[in-house]
């Protein structure tokens, strides 16, 4: 019975470690970008890992409308397990907006990370919320209320003052 | 619990809800004295909540919790959304309210001697819901992700940073397929929700079990009260919604004149303004220790907090019988306060690494 038991248990455990093992010899090539936003013309880093040493990758920022090369780096370590690091400035001029830095291997097998990218540090502002009309005109957000709504919250107002001081002056 | 019963049959409505609902299963004997303002501030806060969610359940059919589109979407709620911009502005005004109510509570708990014997446990919870509220107000803050939003992202990561493994869940590197914004969000609608639900269950199930604590007095003593009480529950409840009702007026009152602020989008690595009152205060600690300070400040806080019901374990309520305490206490808040001063004063500096 005890060694069923063990023989079950080492079955278990065998087909609980064998997926990991396999992720572990086999994994894909991931990047992780740090900060994960960032303002234009400043630094990011990007870690690579599961990747096979000595392999090449060309590290680039794509968008919808652009693919801005930002340089190359090679996977470092020793047997399978190879890895890198590399600082990255993002270009100045570029657009505020949501980006990917895809690393690009010599194969052309790609893995990407998402970056966002803010405006310039010098324009960080805590000012109020500016929008912007379909004419293009910016301004200021208009935080005046509709007749409507005033009236419904005024009557929202008079009535829960109402209700409310009559709950509270309430007795036994 | 007889003036209970009698209250039970006083209106057909109460009668009605009291059989379909079990609310026997939560009322607890009620003294006069809990009906007064002092001890009914934690039933506010409470009501002040359900305004929270009644309007975050409003506001999250809009939010849009990427870096890339939350901004957006605020500025969509306020200009866009049918009374997005009121329900906003009100959510807003209520969580400074209902965190002045919290702050208010545990003050009239500590003076009044209400975590002695046998309520040490309940002060506990107590403190709990307060990081709970806190961490509410701090995640609600980064979601608009205007600059001053990113700023308090920005310390969270830092924060996260300095607290290595412990901090790894609030850092960026946690998830590679969910950036830290989106689970902030979902952090400030399901796990601190389920946690304030838990905490208010266990804080009201031990009021039950020992009762509101007696009647401050020059001799009185802390003790079990469950089962005494000479006002009665219906009346208790009352006079939460009634207050409740009075919060909403006035948040909405507020909301009218002085509609919830909202910042440029925000732009990374940029320091140019001040946190909320609750946090603001941790700018000069800020200054001396770097992102030491916004963690180790708290934290000692939290602990001074715990000790309470280990330093203080006399059985009197009176004040007059625990001035040492109490006058610690008041160095405490006068220091937070004096800070908190100071850092509104001071022009905006940069922290960030």
């Amino acid at each position: 019975m005890i060694r069923q038991m063990l023989f079950s248990f080492s079955i278990a455990v065998a087909i609980a470690l064998f997926p990991v093992a396999d992720a572990l010899a086999h994994g894909e090539p991931v990047i992780s970008v740090q900060p994960s936003v960032v303002a234009a013309g400043e630094q990011i880093t990007v870690t690579g890992s599961e990747m096979e040493p000595g392999e090449e990758f060309a590290i680039s920022l794509e968008s919808a409308s652009a693919s801005i090369p930002l340089g190359e780096v090679i996977v470092t370590g020793e047997g399978e397990e190879g890895n890198f690091t590399a600082e990255f400035t993002i270009p100045p001029d570029i657009n505020p907006g949501s980006y990917s830095v895809v690393a690009t291997a010599e194969d052309g097998d790609s893995t990407s990370a998402d970056l966002e990218v803010t405006a310039p540090s010098e324009e960080a502002s805590s000012a109020p919320a500016e929008m912007v009309e379909a004419t293009g005109e910016q301004h200021i957000l208009d935080r005046s209320k509709g007749p409507i709504e005033l009236i419904a919250a005024v009557v929202f107002i008079a009535l829960t003052a109402v209700g409310g001081v009559w709950l509270v002056r309430s007795r036994e | 619990m007889t003036s209970m019963s009698q209250t039970r049959q006083s209106n057909k409505l109460g009668k009605w809800l009291y059989e379909r609902l079990g609310l026997q299963g939560i009322a607890y004997a009620v003294p006069k004295h809990a009906n007064t303002l002092p001890y009914i501030l934690g039933g506010i806060t409470f009501s002040g909540f359900i305004i929270l969610i009644a309007t975050g359940i409003y506001l999250a059919q809009f939010y849009h919790p990427h870096p890339s589109e939350a901004h957006n979407s605020v500025v969509y709620i306020v200009t866009g959304v049918f009374f997005g911009d009121l329900v906003r502005s009100v959510h807003f005004w209520t969580a400074q309210i209902v965190t002045v109510t919290v702050l208010l509570h545990m003050g009239r708990v500590l003076v009044t001697g209400s975590f002695k014997r046998p309520r040490e446990v309940n002060w506990f919870v107590g403190l709990g819901l307060l990081a709970v509220t806190l961490v509410f107000v701090f995640t609600g803050s980064v979601l608009k992700f205007d600059q001053e939003g990113l700023e308090a992202l920005q310390h969270n990561i830092e924060g996260a940073e300095f607290l290595g493994a412990l901090g790894a869940w609030f850092s960026a590197e946690f998830s590679r397929s969910v950036p830290l914004l989106t689970r902030l969000f979902n952090t400030h609608i399901t796990i601190l929700p389920l946690m304030f639900g838990l905490l208010i269950a266990a804080h009201v199930f031990l009021i039950k079990q020992h009762g509101i604590s007696p009647k401050v007095s020059s001799d009185a003593k802390t003790r079990a009260t469950s089962g005494e009480g000479d006002s009665n529950f219906s009346l208790h409840l009352r006079r939460m919604a009634g207050f409740g009702l009075l919060i909403f007026a006035v948040a909405t009152g507020l909301s009218l004149i002085f509609p919830a602020p909202l910042g440029q989008a925000g732009v990374a690595g940029a320091e140019v303004t001040k946190p909320w009152w609750m946090f603001v205060w941790l700018f000069p600690a800020e200054e001396i220790w770097g992102v030491r300070g916004l963690v180790a400040v708290p934290a000692l806080l939290g602990i001074l907090l715990a000790l309470v019901p280990i330093l203080d374990r006399s059985p009197y309520l009176s004040p007059q019988c625990r001035k040492w305490l109490l006058i610690g206490s008041a160095v405490v808040l006068a220091v937070i306060i004096a800070s908190g001063i100071y850092a509104e004063l001071q022009p905006v500096t940069g922290h960030l690494e």
